[in-house]
């Protein structure tokens, strides 16, 4: 089931939650909705799940229009972030609730029951289901609660930042079962989070949103290897941000002073623009030690602030004017000058300043 | 639709607002008024001048008794606290939740009986020598009967109260203070009372006013002649002479005195904080 | 023994002599038969006057005050428990007005207010009688019921009550099975709280009930008025029992809030 929605607009006074968002989400897929706190991610998953009605635009389940239809009867199925077990109920009238609400037969309900609580690996005891949520682990909380979600065959399944409590090692093993789940199932999932490395990780197709707005549609390695807006390359993975400005034969690379030419769109000479780079894009190398050499490299000349070894690569901080640029290379250099290397191709340009909010 | 849903909403509290109201905010209401009338209905000001000349002193007395009760129970209340809060004190905490269960007419008549001339508390005492047996001093039926009732009686919510606001002070703020050599009476005035200022205030302000208030304790230990308790003078002069305007006069000035307590200690804590 | 632990047996028995000893005259009275000062204990003691007690009016005035006690509780929670969870979870229009009217009463002496309120039930011709004192007692029991009430439904997370709606429960059904089931404790607690409230009540029924309506309460200030200290007393301590009972059986679902607001009443 394709679900769409288009030009949803949401205040909360004069906070403008979403502003006229449009997306479809593909049949069959999960689609992750990322972006920092206060983007709409969370209002747009409740709007679809019909516990807000927006202020104008549609939502439609393939090709029915459910806005304006009740949470009870739109056929979605979320799960929370803090479970949302019911403390007073055993895990099997959890997971069985649902199923009783459409009046299921009690053999039928038993056998799903037990069906779905073995899909997500919860028939660990044989006194399991009598048990009460408050007996088990976060992560094995949100295994029933996603199996609460699944015994139902929902058109739509809702994932509103579900591995946000959990510890990380509980939150990469589930990332690894929901997925799986996802897939056995093929359900389609809109799956909320901020956290990054979840959603590169996830989905098939990842939407990036900022103050109520789409930044950015795309897979995975799209929205990180080609991100189209500023925001999107600083917001994923670990980023530099840097002040630049066209002139003539090119962009200038302030810091660097290098000279990168490319045509960029929506600015032309004299103004202003924004060059992100990746940390794990560029290298860095002992000031004095001889690069080889490339037509087309950046190059940076700072002192070496400080170094911490992150487990996979060693991240430098190198301060260059007034910026301090971040470098993840295997390698461990040595100061105290250095000289950091960006291949060109590597840069991502864009029209326009550099916010200040990079600064924080 | 939506906004018909909204009223539907308000029709659910307007069984509990109607006796609320008729009952509460009504009377309040007309005992304001017929405070400045005469017999006949009319302006006048004649009753709370007779109040002013038969009562004044009462309003003082219990000022005075509440306040000097109020200051006993935050005494209490606050090393009570303060020591169960470090230390741990479960039989003590369960102890002196006890009077809260126990209504104010029985401790009225409790501390009546406990504390008079020849009450169990004298008697006692006289065993060990220290109340003499043909003077035996007399506190059930004076302000110090009343003020020992109504400390007793309140003790229990002002520790309620007061240890609640010092159990959300996070540990840590206290093994700092430890940690700098801070004893136990240190850690008390230095870091639960300041950061408690709030609750404690809003805790005197509740306490004082319904001593202020109090009818049934003043009624069973009361003191016969001399000073009385407000409401007490409020009572006699309704049921007695019935005479509502003074009566209501007294009332108003009541009010006036609980809602003065509450805005004084409320304006002085948010001017601080 | 180390300092604190001294320390803590002597505020225990201080506490217990400054909690019990007031209430200690009250039993020993109950049973003192002949009591002279300045002796400590009773010169004879014997259950006597429980006998006279119980042959007496206090019976009536027992049984009034029980049947007032359980009809100002059921009709409580009839008003109050949908009231709360309407307040705790929806945009009522005048919320905060509301949640005025049911907090200014504790603001402002009792005796005054429900002296000239018993102008108007003797005029609608319930004064004196057993539904005056009724509501009376309602008004305090309202007060308190409304904000306890609101407090437990907000206690419990709206995530929960999402997740049966999103299943397909019905807000009605959604109540019944999540919301009420998690909020009895604290229904529970504060019905029996609002029986002990008016079972104790004593300004309002002395104005609004005597002579006619007795209730325990009043009994016991008429006895003690009197001299008849064993009758009085003997009748504080019944009036104890219940208090007694609540304290020891729900020191677990007791929560200080709701506590904190009984001991304004």
């Amino acid at each position: 089931m394709e679900v769409r929605v288009e030009n949803l607009r949401k205040s909360y006074g004069k906070v403008e939650a979403l502003r006229s968002v449009s997306l479809s989400f593909e049949d069959r897929g999960l689609t992750a909705i990322l972006g920092p706190s206060g983007c709409g991610k969370t209002t747009l998953l409740r709007c679809i799940a019909g516990f807000l009605e927006p202020d104008s635009g549609a939502i439609y389940f393939g090709s029915d229009n459910v806005t304006g239809v009740s949470p009870q009867s739109r056929g979605t199925a979320m799960v929370f972030q803090n479970y949302a077990l019911w403390p007073h109920m055993s895990i099997y009238d959890n997971v069985a609730y649902g199923l009783r609400l459409q009046r299921a037969g009690k053999d039928e309900v038993n056998r799903r029951v037990l069906e779905a609580l073995q899909l997500v690996e919860m028939m660990i005891a044989p006194d399991i289901l009598e048990r009460k949520p408050t007996a088990l682990s976060g992560g094995q909380q949100q295994r029933v609660a996603l199996a609460r979600a699944l015994v139902v065959r929902p058109k739509v399944l809702l994932l509103d930042e579900p591995l946000s409590n959990l510890d990380a090692k509980v939150r990469q093993r589930l990332r690894v079962e929901v997925r799986r789940l996802q897939r056995q199932v093929g359900i389609t999932t809109i799956y909320v989070t901020h956290d990054q490395e979840e959603a590169l990780s996830m989905a098939d197709r990842v939407v990036v949103m900022d103050q109520g707005v789409v930044r950015q549609v795309g897979t995975p390695e799209e929205i990180y290897r080609s991100p189209t807006t500023a925001f999107v390359a600083e917001f994923l993975g670990v980023t530099n941000v840097l002040a630049g400005h066209v002139a003539a034969d090119g962009v200038t690379v302030a810091v660097s002073g290098a000279k990168v030419t490319r045509r960029i769109e929506g600015a032309g000479p004299g103004d202003a623009v924004t060059v992100v780079f990746k940390a794990d894009a560029a290298s860095v190398v002992e000031a004095g030690v001889s690069l080889p050499a490339g037509t087309d490299t950046v190059l940076f000349e700072g002192d070496l602030v400080e170094v911490f070894f992150v487990g996979s690569v060693y991240r430098h901080y190198v301060s260059a004017g007034d910026e301090m640029i971040l470098v993840d290379d295997a390698a461990r250099a040595q100061g105290p000058r250095v000289r950091v290397a960006v291949p060109a191709g590597e840069l991502q340009i864009y029209p326009g300043a550099p916010s200040t909010e990079h600064k924080k | 639709m939506k906004r018909l849903r909204e009223w539907g909403w308000v029709l659910v509290a307007v069984p509990s607002l109607a006796v609320v109201v008729a009952l509460f905010f009504v009377p309040f209401v007309r005992s304001a008024i017929t405070s400045f009338q005469d017999e006949a209905g009319a302006f006048t000001l004649d009753n709370y001048a007779t109040a002013y000349r038969l009562y004044a002193n009462d309003v003082v007395y219990t000022i005075f008794v509440s306040g000097f009760s109020l200051l006993l129970v935050l005494i209490i209340a606050v090393l009570v606290s303060g020591f169960v809060r470090i230390y741990g004190g479960k039989w003590v905490e369960f102890l002196f939740k006890i009077p809260l269960f126990v209504p104010f007419v029985v401790v009225g008549h409790a501390m009546r009986v406990f504390l008079a001339p020849h009450g169990l508390l004298n008697s006692t005492l006289a065993q060990i020598g220290l109340v003499n047996l043909d003077n035996p001093p007399s506190i059930a039926f004076t302000w110090v009967g009343i003020a020992v009732s109504l400390a007793w009686k309140n003790m229990a919510l002002a520790t309620l109260l007061i240890l609640g606001a010092f159990e959300s002070v996070g540990n840590t703020y206290l093994e700092a203070a430890r940690n700098f050599g801070a004893g136990w009476f240190r850690q008390v005035k230095d870091v639960l009372l300041p950061m408690s200022l709030t609750s404690i205030a809003v805790a005197a302000v509740l306490i004082f006013t319904s001593m202020l208030a109090s009818f049934s304790i003043p009624m069973m230990i009361g003191t016969g002649k001399g000073a009385q308790m407000l409401m007490i003078d409020v009572y006699y002069r309704i049921v007695y002479q019935h005479d509502y305007g003074v009566a209501n006069a007294l009332g108003v000035v009541s009010y006036i005195t609980a809602m003065g307590a509450a805005i004084y200690y409320l304006r002085s804590v948010t001017k601080r904080g | 023994m180390t300092r604190v632990k001294i320390v803590r047996m002597i505020l225990i028995v201080v506490a217990a002599f400054v909690i019990f000893g007031p209430l200690s005259s009250l039993v020993i009275w109950s049973v003192a038969e002949k009591w002279f000062w300045p002796n400590v204990l009773p010169q004879e003691v014997g259950l006597f006057y429980w006998g006279k007690v119980f042959q007496g009016r206090m019976v009536q005035a027992l049984e009034v005050g029980v049947l007032i006690a359980v009809v100002v509780t059921a009709l409580s929670l009839v008003m109050t428990v949908p009231l709360g969870y309407v307040l705790a979870r929806f945009n009522v229009p005048f919320k905060a007005l509301i949640l005025l009217i049911f907090m200014l009463p504790q603001a402002f002496p009792q005796l005054p207010v429900f002296a000239n309120a018993t102008v108007y039930l003797y005029r609608a011709n319930m004064g004196g009688k057993v539904s005056g004192v009724i509501l009376i007692h309602m008004v305090g029991a309202l007060v308190y019921a409304v904000w306890t009430m609101t407090a437990v439904f907000k206690s419990i997370p709206v995530s929960l009550e999402e997740a049966a709606i999103n299943l397909g429960a019905s807000r009605l059904r959604t109540f019944w099975d999540v919301s009420l089931r998690l909020a009895l404790p604290g229904i529970v607690a504060s019905a029996l709280l609002i029986f002990l409230y008016s079972l104790d009540e004593f300004t309002g029924t002395l104005l609004v009930g005597s002579p006619f309506v007795l209730t325990l309460p009043v009994f016991m200030y008429n006895a003690s008025q009197g001299y008849e200290l064993p009758v009085a007393s003997i009748t504080a301590l019944l009036l104890m029992v219940p208090g007694v009972v609540l304290l020891l059986l729900l020191e677990r679902y007791l929560k200080a809030e709701y506590l904190s607001s009984f001991g304004r009443i």
